[in-house]
């Protein structure tokens, strides 16, 4: 039984550390967008999007 | 209250000399100072709720001093943006920051209608918006605003203001449910130790220890992630207005503080998981409402941000930017592709192409050429443009289609009122039930009367019940306004679910209102593309209804010069050689037998051709008829053109019953006639012809291309040229009627089963959260389908029961 007393004060440090990094996570605005990171990825860059836009623009 | 002064009936206010209104409430004529407060009373004496005006609480709230600084809703760009103005009354919509369930909006209500000067209030909890109006001879915004920040809520403006305090909100409920997560987790691993241990074995001094575990682990999830609870139930009992909340903390704070005192003297059990469990399933469920919201609010937001917030006047040679509310009727704006037209106008350049899917949920570019009206928020698409400004701020066709929509959205129709006042009077039984049943259990078996009585609050927390009727409206406007249906009148869904006969005017309704040439005869052999030329060439410059019909024949190469406008007869002008005439049969010599309303063209020698000039029907009218048929909807055509056109337009429609020739009156009878055969009529019109028409139906719809939205006087606004938005209007109510039924019988039936469970102890308190949790979520869940759009079911049926329709359907 004694091991508890080493076990639980760890458990509830890693709580405490999970919570610790979730919140700064959170202020950091990581869970603002949940939808456009996703797609994100597959969008053309900005860059590319106006170089293709001019190379179909009528004369 | 002082007996010599008269007094406001509903809000008690003192009367002013003048804008007295009169009712009669219960027999008895009773006076009130405005307009918003006699629509209030009758609704509430035309629901049966006169009671309200019996039990009501006089005395007044003390004013608090205003903590936070109002003084930026003074500023001009608010008031010019945000408020609208009807004589001495005063409207803004607000996104509210702190609602967090249907009682607070029966809070805001109740309480914001006692303050002095506000006439009228609504409150949509599901949209978080409330649309507050005043009198400015009794009050300023600012003192209705610092009314609303005493209740403890925080007025934002709808924008980008309020989208940083959204995000803000959003960020801190996200980490309460985090803690309260992890938290429930440590603590049902504690717990469950505890459980074991009592089976046998355990000593008291690792009982002990694990209790303390848990106290440690429990209190912060108590009082920081159940901070929102506590806080409103606060508010509620300094309000003596019982709700949610109140109930809520009332089952953690038991369940924490019993626990407590077992851990202190080691008693024989603690509760402290049920506390865990209670808080984080219902800020779960709460989190998903609130998510839930925020999508249905998506659709205005993009209306809203829609207008730019500058742009760019041309004066003289130079062109600067100017924010948008320096704007002034009679300026000129250059708009670059790519951008939105910031105000209403007039093209001043020869040709553009814009974007009004946002506005009228058409998708394809529009064209238009000089002298066109372009409506603010429109893309701009391939050249820049000039356009003169005509209508700036919230006259612009785009702030009128966001209050609409906002009204709509704040507005509560009356089945929302009555669930809200069942479950808030449903809280005091409640209370009382569960004394009641803890004092039998005391009775009978002391050690269980706190877990039951635990359990019956839980349970039985009605947030389902009043989550029913709002969430599914919230999830129907959205859907909607995406299609540019614009539901103003909030209990016009109810009324169109029960729709069977439609009534639809023709001119503006199943035709555009734009002419065409209809039909072309030729005489002496001219050819036909010349005589279309020639007719354009003529009616250049003329603004007749009828010119435009041949405005797509334009040719270059053909010019008429010494234009004569005859009015009411035709023009006439020189060709070349020639002079010819375009007008009526006897101006252009025509013979005898020529037909009245035909259009004629002719030269020095004689009539070359005859045109029929007709309004064209739209695109959709045929499907559109053929899907509100399937619907079981009957279809009737009034219409004031004359017959042998009603008789052809309703014979391509497919529809046998039309009246010709109709005045707005005997429309009226025609309506009225079917109501008495007990129809439930909706009645199609251009909203401003036939407004006698519409007020008279059960439901009125208006077409509103061009027409100022707002003066539109009817329940619903299409803001779309499309009639396949009437079909998928009545699947939207339909849908709406049958699913908010749904929640109700599921919410009821759940809260009566589940008290009468808890009350004879079969349900655990941990089962208890579990369940008012699943059935908040499942009522939310099941309105959310409500927003998906319908136009696949609808082309569906289409295609189904009319074969000839589904080959013209792409």
């Amino acid at each position: 039984m004694s091991s508890l007393l080493i076990l639980v004060p760890i458990s509830l440090l890693l709580v405490g550390l999970a919570v610790w990094a979730f919140f700064w996570a959170t202020n950091n605005g990581q869970f603002d967008d949940l939808d456009t990171p996703a797609v994100s990825a597959i969008l053309d860059d900005e860059h590319d999007r106006a170089t293709a836009a001019d190379k179909h623009a009528p004369p | 209250m002082d007996g010599s002064i008269a007094h406001c009936f509903h809000c008690a206010e003192p009367l002013l000399a003048h804008g007295v209104r009169e009712a009669a409430i219960d027999g008895e004529q009773r006076k009130f100072c405005c307009a918003g407060c006699e629509a209030v009373a009758l609704l509430i004496r035309d629901t049966g709720l006169s009671d309200y005006y019996r039990v009501r609480a006089a005395p007044a709230l003390r004013a608090a001093p205003v903590s936070d600084d109002l003084s930026g809703w003074n500023s001009e760009a608010v008031q010019h943006a945000h408020v609208r103005s009807n004589g001495s009354r005063r409207e803004i919509t607000v996104l509210v920051e702190g609602i967090r369930c249907a009682a607070c909006s029966w809070l805001i209500e109740h309480a914001m209608l006692r303050e002095p000067g506000i006439c009228a209030v609504q409150v949509n909890p599901a949209t978080a918006r409330a649309t507050f109006s005043w009198d400015v001879q009794q009050t300023a915004l600012v003192e209705v605003l610092g009314a609303l920040q005493r209740l403890g809520y925080v007025p934002h403006l709808p924008g980008a203001e309020g989208d940083a305090a959204a995000v803000a909100q959003r960020r801190t409920a996200l980490k309460r449910l985090l803690v309260a997560g992890l938290g429930m987790m440590q603590g049902m691993m504690f717990a469950e130790a505890l459980y074991f241990g009592d089976g046998g074995g355990m000593d008291l001094a690792t009982r002990d220890f694990f209790r303390w575990i848990g106290l440690l682990v429990s209190t912060p999830v108590v009082f920081y992630s159940g901070w929102p609870f506590l806080r409103g139930a606060w508010l509620e009992w300094r309000l003596r207005q019982p709700g949610m909340d109140l109930l809520v903390s009332t089952a953690v704070l038991l369940a924490w503080f019993a626990s407590v005192v077992e851990t202190l003297r080691g008693g024989p059990a603690v509760y402290f998981d049920s506390a865990l469990m209670f808080v984080f399933l219902l800020l779960a469920t709460r989190f998903l409402e609130q998510s839930a919201r925020e999508r249905a609010n998506a659709a205005v937001d993009v209306l809203a941000r829609a207008q730019p917030q500058s742009a760019r006047r041309v004066q003289g040679d130079a062109v600067i930017d100017v924010p948008v509310h320096a704007l002034a009727t009679g300026d000129i704006i250059r708009v670059r592709p790519g951008e939105a037209v910031a105000a209403d106008g007039v093209l001043r350049s020869q040709l553009g192409a814009f974007g009004e899917a946002l506005l009228t949920g058409e998708s394809r570019p529009v064209q238009r050429s000089i002298g066109a009206p372009v409506l603010a928020g429109s893309l701009c698409l391939d050249t820049a443009v000039d356009v003169e400004v005509t209508r700036v701020g919230c006259e612009t066709t785009l702030a009128q289609m966001v209050r609409l929509v906002e009204r709509a959205q704040a507005a509560r129709p009356r089945a929302a009122r009555i669930a809200d006042l069942i479950a808030s009077r449903f809280v005091i039984v409640l209370f009382a039930a569960t004394v009641a049943i803890s004092i039998a259990w005391l009775l009978v078996e002391p050690s269980r009367a706190l877990p039951i009585a635990l359990a019956v609050l839980a349970v039985s927390c009605p947030c389902a019940l009043s989550l029913a009727v709002p969430a599914g409206l919230a999830a129907t406007h959205a859907r909607l306004a995406r299609e540019g249906i614009l539901v103003v009148q909030p209990d016009a869904l109810e009324t169109l679910a029960r729709v069977d006969r439609i009534v639809l005017d023709k001119t503006g309704t199943l035709s555009s209102g734009q002419m065409a040439v209809a039909s072309v005869q030729m005489q002496r052999g001219f050819p036909r593309a010349r005589a279309l030329a020639i007719a354009a060439a003529l009616e250049r410059d003329s603004l007749h209804p009828l010119a435009s019909a041949f405005r797509p024949f334009a040719d270059d190469a053909i010019s008429a010069e010494s234009l004569h406008t005859i009015a009411g007869v035709g023009v006439h002008g020189r060709i070349g050689d020639s002079v010819w005439r375009l007008g009526s049969a006897a101006f252009t010599q025509a013979e005898a037998a020529a037909d009245l309303d035909a259009v004629y063209l002719s030269d020095e020698h004689g009539v070359v051709a005859q045109f029929a000039i007709a309004d064209s029907l739209r695109e959709d009218a045929v499907q559109a008829c053929a899907a509100l048929r399937a619907m079981g909807i009957r279809i009737e055509i009034l219409s004031g053109d004359v017959a042998p056109v009603v008789a052809q337009v309703a014979a391509t429609l497919g529809v046998d019953r039309w009246r010709a020739r109709q005045t707005p009156q005997a429309k009226l009878d025609a309506v009225r006639a079917m109501q008495d055969e007990g129809a439930v009529v909706a009645m199609v019109g251009d909203g401003i012809n036939d407004a006698a028409v519409l007020a008279g139906a059960q439901v009125s719809i208006a077409m509103a291309e061009g027409a100022p939205l707002a003066h539109a006087a009817a329940d619903v606004v299409l803001a779309t040229p499309r009639l396949l938005a009437l079909p998928s209007l009545f699947g939207a109510a339909r849908d709406a009627r049958r699913i908010t039924r749904q929640n109700l019988r599921w919410a009821i039936a759940y809260n009566a089963v589940g008290l009468l469970l808890a009350a004879f102890g079969w349900v655990p308190p941990w089962a208890a959260a579990i369940g008012m949790s699943i059935s908040s979520l499942a009522v939310t869940l099941n309105a959310l389908r409500l927003a998906l759009p319908a136009g696949n079911r609808v082309a569906a049926q289409v295609q189904a029961q009319a074969p000839l329709v589904a080959q013209v359907a792409p």
